[in-house]
């Protein structure tokens, strides 16, 4: 039947449930200094999900794409920037 | 139903493509105005390790991955409901569009009781703070941030969910067809942006901490 949720979407929103069940039982973990990266990571893969599958970025062209990603991109700039100094300035 | 193409439009497909650019480029924005939020968390989480560990530990981890699951499981809704829409099956798209709404007002009032233990909790910054410890300041940091960032989150859900209120009444009237559903898109790409932001804002508020 033509009503039925498109597949790609059913599993994207299984995997994101999955994904969320996941994060949460790793932060438990005592893994020390990895359970930071490991939530973020978690996350991204969450959110390139959503990106990709619910907000059809897997169907578009380039350009699309560029500009979706422009915004992030600078972002991560911010964030470079900003912490190339904040980790390496001497405690005092 | 506009069956034709604005006139500066070549066609109907065109008019979609930039409707639909037109809202990544508003929710690049949307990236750099929460990103500005993410970044000062950062750089006082770098500074401040212990005492956001422990702040975060007072957050409601339960009402928080509950919160998480609906806003995931709304944005599937929205999703297929796009995707019924442009096939033209307006009951069942209207149904789900209204349905994605009302869980976002569930999400929104999850919130309010979150809200409610905090303030009975004294953690609220500037309004009876009280925090034990040798972390009280850096545990005022962090809750500044945590109720700065979901409350603009949670404004934005409000504003998301009366969008959905629209684009639903519009669903079915059968304003929307496989020809023309750029505003369906478009309201749907600012549903899952929200969404997005969530997943980010959830692993930074709620998970530091839980380990230790």
């Amino acid at each position: 039947m033509s009503w039925y949720p498109p597949r790609a979407l059913v599993f994207s929103w299984l995997g994101l449930l999955g994904l969320l069940g996941l994060t949460v039982l790793t932060a438990y973990q005592p893994l020390g200094a990895f359970n930071t990266p490991i939530a973020l990571a978690i996350a991204s893969c969450k959110a390139l999900l959503i990106a990709a599958i619910f907000m059809e970025l897997r169907e578009q062209n380039g350009l699309m794409i560029a500009v979706a990603g422009a915004g992030f991109f600078w972002l991560a700039i911010m964030l470079w920037l900003a912490f190339s100094d904040y980790m390496t300035r001497p405690s005092l | 139903m506009p069956e034709t193409p604005a006139f500066q439009f070549v066609n109907l497909r065109q008019q979609h493509e930039v409707a639909q650019l037109g809202m990544w480029v508003f929710l690049a924005t949307e990236v750099l105005f929460f990103g500005g939020l993410i970044l000062g968390y950062s750089v006082y989480r770098f500074m401040y390790p212990e005492g956001f560990a422990e702040a975060a530990r007072h957050t409601q981890i339960a009402i928080g991955t509950t919160n998480t699951a609906i806003l995931l499981t709304s944005s599937f809704l929205v999703a297929w409901a796009v995707s019924l829409a442009r096939l033209g099956a307006h009951r069942l798209a209207a149904l789900l569009f209204a349905a994605a709404a009302a869980l976002g007002c569930v999400f929104l009032l999850m919130k309010g009781i979150e809200y409610r233990i905090e303030y009975g909790e004294h953690l609220v910054p500037g309004y009876f703070f009280i925090f034990r410890g040798p972390n009280a300041t850096s545990a005022w940091l962090f809750f500044s941030f945590y109720f700065v960032a979901t409350g603009v989150h949670a404004l934005h859900v409000a504003i998301g969910i009366m969008v959905l209120a629209v684009i639903a009444l519009k669903t079915r009237r059968g304003a929307y067809s496989e020809r023309y559903h750029a505003p369906a898109t478009v309201a749907g790409l600012y549903w899952h942006f929200v969404d997005l932001v969530w997943v980010f804002l959830f692993a930074l508020i709620y998970l530091p901490g839980r380990a230790s």
